[in-house]
């Protein structure tokens, strides 16, 4: 078995393994990154009382995550799904930073 | 990914609905029992006395009082919860004091005697229900992160899915029998395709039931880290109804028969889920009383009083304060997924839609198997990955239901007075699970896998078939005498049993008549 998975892993195809995984661990955790992110802006924007803002942000937190997950899956390459989503996670730190409420600054 | 769109989201499809597949089947098939929990827990407690509705609230609640008043002469909290509905019997509950540890207490009542039922310890409809969402053995916390990990893969799965298949309905009413792989795909279309308004809901909501946990994130965002404004939060989202400040000071409280002529005034006789004495024997005291229907799909009314003056202080249907949306959105998801209002026909839509759920799944696995077959054998290389898996197949799929039937044994074969005998049930779950995922394993060298789904499947039909036989032997109902009662929750339960024996049967016999 040990000799088969290290054949394996030396061959092409485990390059696509990687490729996958890189992908899967782009779309899972980077993905769960930004979808807090464009909640927690999401809850900013909302012209709502805090609570249900928030509210409301966590309940559609799931469907940013969906589809950002879809997304990562449907590009050309892993290199271009973990650029996007750094530049995705830039832009909204960055309206996170001015929507902020300045209380909580 | 390689290819087009939809070949990606094919593949996507696939790997987020196989990946995590046995625990998802776990949480599917653990919460769709979980729409009958009280219905369980009312068989695994036989000697709960029958059910009664006739007798008049008033006398309920006056008996329970006098037990309370020499069980918990101390408690700070009295419940009483009151046969009807899907309550079967008058049950007391209140809250030891602080000294003592704080724990919640509860008696079973017989209403001909007015004393206190010795009920056996079991984890019930209720453990069976509650490891859909905490799992069992690991941390609480831990729980609801793979829950919510799984609902994830299972919401995309779902969507992909409904992306894949672009001739979806077309495709509902195509069953082509006995041609293995295609067979196996319609299965999974007709599981998928009608209940798939329920699977999302179902999915969604069991997201957001969890979301406090799983996107810690946004609450930080508007709330920091500090726990006090946290569970302001939560305190906000939860809102209860107006009640006294908590105060210390002694005082005299009103005894909860005080209150029923103004409650049946305003909702009639006979009407009450369960009634509540919070801060008992302090200045804070008041009675908290639930309506047993549902208002649509939430919670019914209710009603607060001040526990020292009498004085009405909230009542559901005056103070209808208008929801905001985004908790009319939280309340309507949640409520559609515990499903607390369906009635008995509704019920067993949710239990067939959610049955279905764990179809959907199972088959999507064997699908793959069978796939990967047909291709192993065309390039005519045995993998044992795949050989692995097919036969965790079985362990998974029949070899759960298989020991959920183990977990009523055990209620009933574990001796009353066995110390933990309620976590014993639980184990027996595992246990009898585990052997059945590592069994075919072992077994693999000896016989072919077919011959191995046959005993498996023979095993659970065995053991649902003997369960009413069991419950007549061990306890001193049965099925007929259920009948004659008309107890139709004791009996209701050994017919499903014994349809599911059938099933598990018929199965069997599909495989061996091949």
């Amino acid at each position: 078995m040990a000799n088969t998975w290290l054949q394996k892993m030396s061959n092409v195809k485990s390059q696509t393994g990687l490729r996958v995984l890189s992908r899967s661990i782009a779309a899972i955790g980077g993905g769960y990154v930004l979808s807090n992110l464009l909640a927690t802006l999401t809850s900013y924007l909302l012209p709502m009382p805090t609570v249900d803002s928030v509210l409301l942000s966590l309940q559609l937190s799931f469907l940013f995550y969906c589809m950002i997950i879809i997304w990562v899956f449907s590009v050309k390459t892993a290199g271009k799904a973990w650029l996007g989503l750094l530049i995705a996670c830039a832009i909204s730190a960055v309206g996170l930073y001015l929507a902020m409420p300045e209380s909580s600054l | 990914m390689n290819g087009t769109f939809r070949q990606s989201m094919n593949w996507l499809h696939t790997w987020s609905g196989l990946l995590l597949s046995s625990l998802l089947y776990f949480i599917f098939i653990t919460g769709t029992v979980g729409y009958f929990d009280k219905e369980i827990t009312h068989w695994m407690q036989p000697e709960r006395p029958a059910i009664d509705e006739k007798i008049d609230q008033r006398n309920i609640l006056e008996m329970a009082e006098q037990h309370l008043n020499i069980t918990a002469p101390d408690a700070q909290s009295w419940w009483i919860e009151f046969p009807i509905g899907r309550s079967y019997s008058a049950v007391t509950w209140w809250q030891e004091s602080d000294e003592q540890g704080g724990k919640w207490k509860s008696n079973t009542l017989n209403l001909q005697t007015g004393e206190a039922v010795i009920t056996r310890e079991t984890g019930g409809g209720k453990t069976l229900y509650a490891m859909h969402y905490l799992l069992h053995y690991i941390p609480k916390t831990l729980g609801y992160w793979i829950t919510s990990l799984c609902a994830m893969f299972m919401f995309i799965a779902l969507i992909t899915g409904i992306i894949v298949h672009k001739k979806i309905f077309k495709e509902f009413f195509t069953f082509r029998p006995n041609k293995k792989k295609r067979s196996w795909l319609d299965i999974h279309n007709v599981f998928s395709v009608l209940p798939i308004p329920f699977h999302l809901m179902i999915t969604y909501s069991g997201l957001v039931f969890l979301m406090f946990s799983s996107m810690p994130g946004v609450i930080v965002g508007s709330y920091g880290t500090d726990k006090e404004k946290y569970s302001g939060f939560i305190e906000s989202v939860f809102q209860k109804p107006a009640h006294p400040e908590h105060n210390h000071e002694p005082a005299n409280t009103l005894s909860m028969l005080d209150f029923m002529p103004d409650i049946e005034s305003r909702w009639g006789e006979n009407t009450l889920h369960e009634i509540g004495l919070e801060g008992r024997g302090t200045a804070g005291a008041h009675v908290q009383v639930k309506h047993h229907e549902y208002s649509g799909i939430s919670d019914g009314e209710e009603l607060v009083y001040h526990g020292i003056t009498g004085e009405l202080l909230f009542d559901s249907m005056k103070e209808s304060h208008p929801q905001s949306a985004s908790k009319k959105l939280y309340t309507v998801l949640t409520d559609l997924h515990e499903g607390n209002f369906a009635g008995i026909v509704l019920r067993w839509l949710y239990f067939i839609s959610g049955l279905m759920g764990a179809g959907m799944i199972a088959t999507g696995m064997m699908l793959w198997a069978t796939k990967r077959r047909e291709k192993s054998q065309r390039k005519g290389k045995e993998s044992i990955g795949l050989q692995w898996v097919e036969y965790s197949n079985m362990g998974i799929i029949v070899g759960l239901p298989l020991a959920i039937a183990v977990y009523f044994w055990a209620n009933r074969i574990i001796p009353i007075d066995f110390s933990n005998r309620e976590n014993w049930e639980i184990n027996s779950l595992f246990i009898t699970w585990g052997i059945m995922l590592i069994g075919p394993l072992v077994l693999a060298k000896k016989y072919s896998p077919l011959s191995l789904w046959i005993k498996q499947l023979v095993l659970a039909s065995a053991l649902y078939l003997l369960l009413p036989v069991l419950n007549a032997i061990t306890s001193d109902k049965n099925l007929v005498s259920a009948i004659l009662q008309g107890d139709w929750v004791m009996a209701g339960f050994d017919i499903t049993m014994i349809l599911l024996g059938l099933s598990f049967g018929y199965a069997a016999r599909r495989i061996i008549k091949k």
